[in-house]
């Protein structure tokens, strides 16, 4: 049946996404909710440690529901502001399933806050009836419509758009901006990770982006449009995806990516960028002739080969983990919802899927890292 | 020197605490943001006795959810062959006005399996409800599907524990002694039928005050009895209730009281030991600090406070509980088990690192615990 989770729990909700993005920035992200969503966040999502929490929920209760929910936001923005002890550098206000129910008109409480006290606040409509990655996604659109200044000069550098800590191991989402500076590329601003909004706002002068991950895709294409600012996607995952995504960078040519040939020998299922810079290294460096990607957040059909799968429901990763003969499947663990000992599991834990669920770190993948750990956990599979 | 004490305790979860239910089948319903609260490492453990339904928003929007949830409690309880089902509501369920009662009752129509619902929401807008409330806690539901049955022949007693404990202590040892030919308990029921017999029991004994509402229920639906045996760190307390529990079903003074010199004889030795130094208690780490505390102060013994978040007991580690070395005597005239009996059934089923270890101090036994415990921490901090 649609919408029934028999073995898995449902993924991280977008809300999740947009405390995420917000957490590492100088600005507040606030819940218009009753109190899980932001419980849920800092129970199992959040895997930094700020000095000041930056996310805080209004806490409807019974009488807010008829009375409104306004007043508590406003409420709670001051005291945060209080707390902080000066002005955030933005603010972002988001729904959850009571206050989108009830009809909370955010957009109004933003320009309330805007006018009170003149930090920029804008709002995204969620209703927690969606993954991580869509919160993602919008958050950092609605962050770039909100902070993103004309350009006065453009500049031979560039933004790193979707590096978020729900997709990536910590030290990743850590040393992006390191990876590329090291290759001589210039950053400006890092767009769902540690970032300030003076970044941000000087974001349009830069000369392309480059969408680390499936949930910057949408914020690349609004740039794109918005400002001209080409893009260019890929993770950075092992040396043959680093190389060929760097070069590009810098040359400003769409990378080629090495294509499938033969029935899938490998099934990665996860995020996909994640998922297609692995296919990468072992296509390219592990001798293996063929990968099959699949996974239930965002699929940008750009990076999609043939036999790729967006999977939407449950009963669809039961049908493809029966029908796949791909003799390695690697994904969070809590994905081996029907065991064949046929098949080898590698573990590659997903925050959004297992949050810490299975004790298991997710491995650091940045750079070469991949390559590494591609060969600790294949042995002796690696055909090369 | 102040030394530092946890008394780590099991940190029991809805979940876990609802799949004690032999054979249930626990259905979440609402948005996926709701499903994750509180998601910790046992959700994976209940693989194949919780289930999630995400409806969609025009689901909320059309009232169309209302089947799919009946849709979905259907397809569970006949692929799982449920002997109860039991679905956990949300907020946004009682902003809907979601009349559960009737929900309920068309599931039950349909698939002839008890259902029952656990409104697990922070919002309940009672005005607003068109069904009657369930206003049952999660110890209650534990309980509502025992239908009344005849009176068990021999005298049975039920222990209610909030972590239900399952070793023998002195409270076992009593009711044996008052001749109770069976004690039941939760988790001790592996099979539905075996829990449907906790309806014939005689009497409940509860052990913790939480179980207070679940054992009134159980009064006036099955007709079962109650006492309350759930006095916590306290030596004296324990025995006026046993003196209470005496009056009413007799049994032998002197376990309670062996176990009562056991624990001064005891706190003597803590005292000896602590002697110049304080305990610095951790509530989160600690089951009952703040009882724990009191007895001690009351005792002469230096706790100057409690450090952290103030609680009933916190998530704590899963360290095995040590049974007290004296339960291991045999009462005099008592059979093959340590009270006489043979060992209760092993511990029930895993659910969580932590489910099944370490249990509430609640009987002299468990003072007598966490007093072995005080000297071991000293004797390693000293």
């Amino acid at each position: 049946m649609k919408g029934l989770w028999k073995y898995l729990v449902p993924f991280s909700p977008d809300t999740s996404g947009f405390a995420s993005v917000i957490s590492g920035t100088d600005g507040f992200a606030l819940f218009d909710d009753i109190r899980g969503c932001g419980g849920n966040y800092r129970m199992t999502e959040e895997v930094r440690h700020p000095d000041f929490d930056r996310v805080a929920v209004s806490e409807i209760a019974n009488e807010d529901v008829i009375s409104g929910t306004a007043p508590k936001i406003l409420r709670l923005f001051r005291e945060m502001r209080e707390a902080l002890g000066e002005e955030p550098a933005f603010v972002m206000l988001c729904s959850c399933p009571v206050s989108s129910l009830i009809g909370t008109d955010l957009k109004a409480v933003a320009a309330r806050i805007t006018a009170e006290s003149g930090v920029p606040a804008s709002s995204v409509e969620f209703s927690g009836y969606e993954s991580y990655d869509r919160g993602i996604r919008k958050t950092l659109t609605a962050m770039a419509g909100l902070l993103c200044e004309e350009p006065q000069e453009k500049r031979n550098a560039v933004n790193l758009l979707g590096a978020n800590y729900l997709d990536w191991a910590e030290s990743d989402a850590d040393g992006v901006r390191a990876f590329f500076e090291d290759r001589a590329v210039q950053v400006l601003s890092a767009w769902g990770g540690n970032e300030t909004a003076a970044h941000f706002r000087k974001s349009a002068e830069a000369s392309r982006n480059v969408v680390l991950s499936a949930a910057g895709m949408e914020t690349a294409k609004w740039m794109k449009k918005t400002f001209g600012i080409p893009y260019i996607a890929g993770a950075p995952f092992g040396r043959a995806s680093s190389e060929k995504l760097a070069a590009a960078v810098r040359s400003g040519e769409t990378p080629v990516w090495a294509q499938n040939d033969g029935q899938p020998q490998v099934l990665i299922i996860g995020e996909q960028f994640t998922s297609c810079a692995l296919r990468e290294s072992l296509l390219t460096d592990f001798g293996f002739r063929s990968v099959q990607t699949a996974g239930f957040f965002t699929m940008d059909k750009s990076m999609m080969q043939p036999g790729d799968l967006k999977l939407k429901e449950e009963n669809d990763l039961l049908k493809l983990l029966l029908a796949s003969e791909a003799e390695i499947i690697i994904a969070d663990p809590m994905m081996d919802i029907c065991p064949d000992p046929e098949k080898r599991w590698i573990q590659l834990p997903h925050l959004p899927v297992s949050t810490r669920l299975s004790g298991l770190e997710r491995p650091a993948l940045l750079g070469e890292q991949a390559d590494a750990w591609l060969r600790s956990v294949l042995g002796g599979e690696e055909k090369v | 020197m102040e030394i530092r004490f946890t008394d780590p305790v099991p940190h029991l979860r809805l979940y876990p605490i609802l799949a004690r239910i032999p054979g249930s089948q626990i259905l979440w319903v609402g948005p996926e943001v709701c499903s994750r609260h509180g998601m910790m490492t046992f959700i994976h453990n209940l693989r194949g006795r919780l289930s999630f339904f995400c409806y969609r928003e025009i689901d909320a929007i059309t009232g169309d959810y209302v089947r799919k949830i009946k849709d979905a409690a259907v397809e569970i309880i006949r692929e799982r062959d449920a002997s109860c089902l039991i679905i956990c509501t949300i907020c946004q369920g009682a902003v809907l006005a979601t009349d559960e009662e009737t929900l309920k009752r068309d599931i039950e129509k349909e698939t002839g399996v008890p259902v029952e619902y656990m409104l697990t929401n922070r919002l309940f807008m009672h005005s607003a409800q068109r069904g009657e409330i369930n206003k049952k806690k999660p110890e209650q539901v534990l309980f509502s599907f025992l239908k009344p049955a005849e009176r068990d022949d021999g005298f049975s007693v039920n222990i209610l524990d909030r972590f239900f404990e399952t070793e023998e202590s002195d409270l076992h040892a009593f009711l044996y002694s008052a001749g109770a030919q069976t004690i039941r308990t939760l988790p001790g029921c592996r099979t539905p039928e075996e829990y449907q017999q906790m309806a014939g029991a005689h009497l409940n004994v509860i052990t913790d005050p939480s179980m207070r509402p679940a054992a009134e229920m159980m009064e006036e639906w099955l007709g079962i009895p109650w006492a309350d045996m759930s006095a916590v760190y306290d030596s004296a307390g324990l025995g006026a209730q046993y003196d209470q529990l005496r009056e009413r079903i007799g049994g032998d003074r002197s376990i309670c009281e062996h176990m009562q010199a056991l624990v001064a004889d005891r706190m003597e030795q803590v005292k000896g030991l602590l002697y110049g130094h304080s305990l610095q208690m951790d509530p989160m780490g600690t089951a009952n600090a703040r009882e724990l505390s009191r007895w001690l102060r009351a005792e002469g013994i230096d706790v100057p406070e409690i450090r952290g978040w103030p609680g009933p007991g916190g998530p704590g580690g899963p360290g095995r509980r040590r049974p007290p070395r004296e339960l291991s005597r045999r009462p005099p005239g008592r059979g093959r088990g340590p009270f006489g009996r043979p060992g209760m059934p092993p511990g029930p089923p895993v659910f969580g690192a932590a489910a099944d270890t370490a249990a509430r101090p609640v009987t002299l036994s468990a003072c007598l615990r966490v007093l072995d415990r005080i000297i071991e921490t000293v004797e390693e901090a000293t």
